[in-house]
């Protein structure tokens, strides 16, 4: 059966900067799976992601971290590539594959010789339907999974502030829940609950395939015919569609932790993502975080650290790619001498200085970053397909993101201006600070 | 995600980065190895077309011209490493590479970041044991401009009083940064035991003492002394043509000096072999753990290669992973890697663990090297490594970064341009009496220097 649907995303010659984004071609296989192709003809390699709709968010209440531990248990074997097998035959054949998982969606990924497209299409597929949950691999692979938060939280005194500030700023949304979950809440995940989660997220239907490499249109489309069409779709749960109450007040947090060695501040805003904003309001906060705190010659580095001494590091940053809001953070730490409080303010007053327009010439400099960060980005196949992989997986479309640039150009000052008055409210906000103990 | 990230995409280099965002905080944390890859991975159509340029007696430049994307990369390795670090003052070395970027010529830090800001020029630098690694990553319209950005930071650093201020107060912040993170304590107190009295067992980071000692003119010194023409390599890959870029090179580069630096003195004694715990108060203590290694000019450097693949190096398919996080659940992560410097080579490798199952998971590891030791590899394990190490091979080369950062590192290991071509010949070449005799020869645990940083619960 031919896939349903084919067209090429083409360039238009009214937008220059789309000339230089490479041509992707999508369409969609009668189960529902979307296909993305990416050529790059540079190396005769591919790079192959599978973006499930599922993540952190829809994890049932009490059992926060069972997207995570569900992806750890991807590999964990089907009865045709039993136990570790996956990995070991990607590996045989040269390839590389990991998988990550974050709220909104969970990505599976491999790296290899375009010749062995159809042998990692086939791995993917089987796994997608066929997985062997059976034996008792849960317990340890829960172990590993206790094992890498403590190596990523629990160890890191800056991480556990991160996941506590993200846990204040949202009221009832899951994203206030961390992605590799509560330790105790990890604990009762067992089999049943697995074999649930996959039965009711992980389906052709719910997934983007991204083939980005030495390949053409045809041949994914032929390979992932094969491949992909015989996974029958699934019915599939519904999304938590869950409502944020308004925020009364700020919240602030002050942490005191002897293993902290380096004093933070650090402030968190809820703010709209790339597909919940107005038209052109996610690009504006994107050039606002890049104005900011994007690099050395950005407002907080240039004033709290060079100018006025007031901080050894500072930056913000904008996490658009979210399926509801997003985070906008901004953080400095002080040095030696200096409290939170005069940091605080200082950070105040340049924030307050971003709520009206700034100089041409700032943001030329934000804008030629970012946008120069798309062709840099277009020399990596992961980076590239990871581009349409977090764009499609929250709702927006491969045009979107080949016209991303084109969108970053036509930002004005008096937009970046309105996104930092309309969304940078710190009476709605989280801020928090890390204090060294012992001292 | 399912496993550490070893070589990631995008992450944040573990360096100081100069010009570009100075830390993203992200939702998914990724982690760099903290010891270099020595061995670039993967060879395409790109490498293959890696050429020597001829530019100027004692520099060695390597080229992968591709027209495809209007972005260039350059990867220039300096004889500026933190082994020349007097005794008094570690840290000198990588104080002055981050001073790269905050003044030169005419233009103070805010000038010079601005200029780079103003044209997407990404500029790092990546201080180690022997080299400094300069990677700077422009569009090919700004490759003019960049060039004169990074010949103007070489040749007429500024080291301004208020920047050389900051920067230290950067790099001591930095310090107490480390002191957070078990997995530096543990390598940091491992390379002071290993190395005993070697330049190689202090902080490339430095030291509070070291970096409160170390003058403008120090700086000035040891950039005039070791960012020069003489032992430096050059690998480009990109938007360039080999007359252009030769133009580029002979005026970036040849105004350095051509003096050579001072030869590093040999090491003596390697390893303190035995357990040492350094008290950390932390959910889960971090372990090195690591054995003399095989130096690349040594005919059994490959064969010690891939033996390191199959016992630790090679992920999924490890002796290491598969013992101890696939059937003990002890650890998310255990890596080993063969890393080969200038006067040592060394095999060491990481695992953490909570605090009452390292007992567990170093007999696990000691066992497992021990056999590995005595019976070698199986025919599988060996056919199963080579396949993947050549048909990996392309990989790293797929991308511009990816390949001048690769030539970069067989650069510095001292090859010649037509590795690139041969590596997965000598790769497949390999017998199993090759490994089997490297494995018995270095793979030792009684040899085993061992570092916890974390408190050691008895079970």
């Amino acid at each position: 059966m031919r896939a349903a649907l084919a067209f090429a995303i083409a360039a238009l010659s009214a937008f220059p900067a789309l000339a230089q984004t490479p041509q992707a071609f999508q369409f969609a296989l009668q189960n529902g799976m979307q296909v993305v192709v990416i050529p790059d003809h540079r190396a005769p390699v591919v790079t192959q992601m599978i973006w499930f709709k599922v993540g952190g968010v829809d994890d049932p209440p009490g059992l926060s971290g069972l997207a995570h531990f569900f992806e750890h248990m991807m590999f964990r074997g089907t009865k045709k590539t039993p136990g570790d097998q996956f990995s070991q035959t990607l590996a045989r054949n040269g390839g590389e594959d990991n998988a990550f998982t974050t709220h909104d969606y969970t990505a599976f990924y491999e790296q290899i010789a375009r010749d062995k497209l159809p042998m990692a299409m086939a791995l993917e597929a089987d796994r997608m339907t066929n997985l062997d949950l059976s034996d008792n691999n849960v317990s340890t692979e829960r172990d590993v999974v206790l094992e890498e938060r403590r190596m990523r939280i629990d160890n890191d005194p800056q991480a556990l502030l991160s996941e506590q500030i993200d846990a204040a700023l949202h009221l009832s949304h899951p994203y206030g829940r961390p992605v590799i979950g509560w330790p105790e809440e990890v604990r009762r995940i067992g089999r049943i609950e697995a074999q649930d989660f996959y039965n009711h997220h992980y389906a052709p239907n719910n997934a983007i395939l991204i083939v980005a490499g030495d390949v053409t249109p045809n041949d994914v489309r032929n390979y992932a015919q094969a491949a992909y069409a015989k996974v029958p779709a699934r019915e599939l749960v519904a999304r938590n569609a869950a409502a944020e109450p308004p925020r009364l007040s700020e919240t602030r947090l002050a942490v005191v932790r002897d293993d902290a060695k380096v004093p933070l501040f650090m402030r968190e805003y809820r703010v709209p993502s790339y597909a919940e904003a107005g038209p052109g309001q996610a690009e504006a906060l994107e050039v606002l975080a890049q104005v900011l705190g994007g690099d050395y010659s950005s407002a907080l580095y240039r004033k709290l650290v060079v100018e006025r001494r007031l901080a050894t590091g500072a930056g913000a940053s904008y996490d658009g790619y979210r399926r509801d809001a997003s985070g906008f953070t901004v953080y400095a730490s002080p040095r030696p001498g200096v409290s939170f409080a005069q940091l605080e303010r200082a950070v105040d007053d340049i924030l307050g200085v971003y709520t009206r327009p700034a100089s041409a010439k700032e943001l030329a400099r934000a804008k030629t970053q970012l946008v120069a960060g798309a062709t840099y980005r277009r020399d990596s196949q992961y980076a590239l397909a990871s581009a349409y992989g977090q764009a499609l997986a929250i709702g927006l479309t491969a045009f979107d993101v080949r016209a991303w640039p084109d969108r970053i150009q036509a930002v004005t000052p008096d937009a970046v201006a309105k996104a930092a008055r309309d969304c940078l409210i710190k009476r709605e906000a989280v801020s928090a600070t890390l204090t060294p103990g012992g001292r | 995600m399912r496993r550490k990230a070893a070589q990631t995409e995008g992450a944040p280099s573990a360096s100081r980065s100069l010009g570009t965002s100075p830390a993203s905080q992200g939702r998914i944390k990724e982690f760099l190895s903290g010891l270099l890859l020595t061995l670039a991975l993967t060879t395409s159509a790109h490498a293959f077309g890696a050429k020597s340029l001829a530019v100027a007696p004692g520099e060695d430049v390597w080229f992968a011209e591709d027209h495809t994307l209007p972005m260039i990369a350059v990867v220039a390795s300096f004889p500026a490493g933190s082994a020349y670090d007097p005794q008094t003052k570690p840290g000198l070395a990588a104080f002055t590479a981050y001073m790269l970027d905050e003044g030169a010529g005419g233009m103070n830090g805010k000038a010079f970041h601005d200029a780079l800001a103003d044209k997407a020029i990404q500029l790092s630098v990546e201080p180690d044991r022997d080299w400094t690694v300069v990677t700077m990553v422009t569009l090919s319209a700004n490759a003019k401009d960049a060039f004169k950005l990074l010949a103007l930071a070489l040749s007429r650093p500024r080291f301004d009083n208020d920047a050389v201020a900051r920067v230290r107060a950067q790099m001591l912040q930095n310090l107490d940064h480390q002191d957070e993170d078990p997995s530096q304590v543990a390598a940091r107190e491992f390379n002071r035991l290993f190395f005993t009295y070697h330049p190689y067992a202090r902080p490339v980071e430095g030291t509070r003492a070291g970096l409160g000692a170390v003058t403008r003119g120090d700086m000035r010194s040891f950039a005039a002394g070791h960012w020069v023409r003489n032992g430096l390599k050059i690998a480009v890959a990109g938007d360039i043509d080999a007359a252009a870029l030769t133009d580029q090179i002979k005026s970036t580069f040849g105004a350095l000096s051509a003096k050579a630096p001072p030869p590093l003195p040999r090491v003596g004694k390697l390893g303190a072999p035995g357990v040492h715990n350094v008290a950390m108060d932390v959910p889960q203590p971090n372990a090195v753990f690591g054995i003399p290694g095989v130096m690349r000019s040594d005919r059994d450097f490959l064969p010690a290669y891939v033996a390191n693949y199959i016992l630790g190096g090679g992920g999924f398919s490890s002796r290491l992973t598969g013992e101890v996080r696939e059937k003990r659940g002890l650890t998310y992560d255990i890596t080993t890697e063969l890393s080969d410097m200038h006067r040592a080579a060394v095999l060491q490798g990481l695992v953490a663990t909570r605090a009452d199952a390292m007992g567990d998971t170093l007999q696990a590891v000691r066992d497992t090297m021990t056999k590995f030791a005595n019976d070698g590899p199986t025919v599988q394990e060996l056919a199963d490594a080579k396949t993947y190490l050549t048909g990996s091979y392309p990989l790293a080369f797929a991308s511009n970064a990816g390949t001048a950062s690769q030539l970069g590192a067989f650069q510095r290991a001292g090859l010649d341009v037509g590795y690139v071509a041969r590596r997965n010949d000598l790769i497949n070449a390999i017998t199993l009496d090759d490994v089997r005799r490297v494995a018995r020869r270095v793979f030792d645990p009684s040899r085993l220097t061992i570092v916890v940083a974390g408190t050691v619960k008895k079970k």
